[in-house]
């Protein structure tokens, strides 16, 4: 007996009762028994997110090297031109911030 | 264009949205009834239930789905254990002969209702494990790998019911072998 002719028999006869089946209202059952919609809490992702950036920003300046260039600079930037160092400092805060958010967002986390 | 399963996963995760767990339900409905209309031997009321049950399921547990595997292997998963579960609240033992004639009044013209009745017949010979592995790989279409995460079993295991089972159906219905091809 041919083994393969066999298989494509029996497959053929199993896979036969494979057919698609209609929604037929099914998805709208499910969503209908689905619990009240969570509170939005965006507000909070929002001040998680900034605190955190404030926080790891303000880590990373204090844990430069003093001589590095980024902390000198940023340094005599928020003594001499204080707008112009917090613009800085905002800018690296950002970077951060954004990063952090990429991470916290990610659909793989 | 689609929209790619892992970013309506996303978008339920993020913002519980409504929208995007429809599109999944309304996406894998089919496999996971059928899968489930299969365990239970046809009882489509029954069946419904679960997959509702499965999806309600699906929507509480999507925080901890980490990709490991597809998507459709997860929720297949999870709509056998709900099976399961099913059966042992139920102390089921043995299959729902009542429905196995609406099942192959049901079946597909093709053959017939009489090889589809044969069938049903022949598959109810089969030990459970057996069955449940046929029925897995070979009418839903899951490869072994996968009926192996479904059912929660070593792959050798999966392969080896399915062999037996095939084999038992084989012979059980080799007298329609003829007619077929």
């Amino acid at each position: 007996m041919n083994l393969s002719k066999d298989d494509d028999w029996l497959d053929m006869i199993l896979s036969n009762q494979a057919d698609h089946i209609d929604d037929d209202g099914f998805t709208d059952a499910v969503i209908n028994r689905l619990p009240p919609r969570r509170l939005r809490r965006r507000w909070l992702n929002g001040v998680i997110l900034t605190g955190a950036a404030l926080v790891s920003g303000t880590v990373l300046l204090i844990s430069l090297p003093n001589e590095t260039v980024l902390y000198t600079q940023i340094s005599a930037l928020l003594l001499s031109q204080p707008i112009i160092g917090v613009g800085v400092f905002s800018l690296i805060l950002s970077v951060v911030a954004g990063l952090m958010a990429g991470w916290m967002l990610s659909p793989k986390r | 264009m689609t929209i790619p399963d892992s970013e309506l996963i996303a978008r339920v995760r993020l913002d519980d949205d409504r929208h995007a767990f429809a599109t999944l339900v309304r996406r894998h409905q089919s496999n996971v009834r059928g899968l489930l209309r299969r365990l239970t031997d046809g009882n489509e009321a029954l069946a419904d239930d679960l997959a509702q049950e499965t999806f309600l399921k699906v929507y509480r547990s999507l925080t901890s789905f980490r990709g490991g595997s597809k998507f459709s292997t997860w929720i297949h998963r999870i709509a056998y254990n709900n099976f399961i579960s099913y059966k042992r609240k139920e102390h089921i033992t043995e299959v729902y002969e009542d429905h196995m004639a609406e099942d192959t009044a049901t079946g597909s013209d093709l053959h017939g209702p009489s090889l589809q009745h044969d069938l049903a017949y022949a598959m109810k010979e089969l030990s459970e494990a057996e069955r449940t592995a046929v029925r897995v790989c070979c009418q839903c279409g899951f490869s072994h790998s996968e009926a192996a995460q479904i059912l929660q079993l070593p792959l050798g295991t999966v392969k080896t019911n399915v062999n037996r089972g095939r084999e038992k159906l084989r012979r059980a219905l080799s007298a329609w072998q003829e007619g077929v091809i």
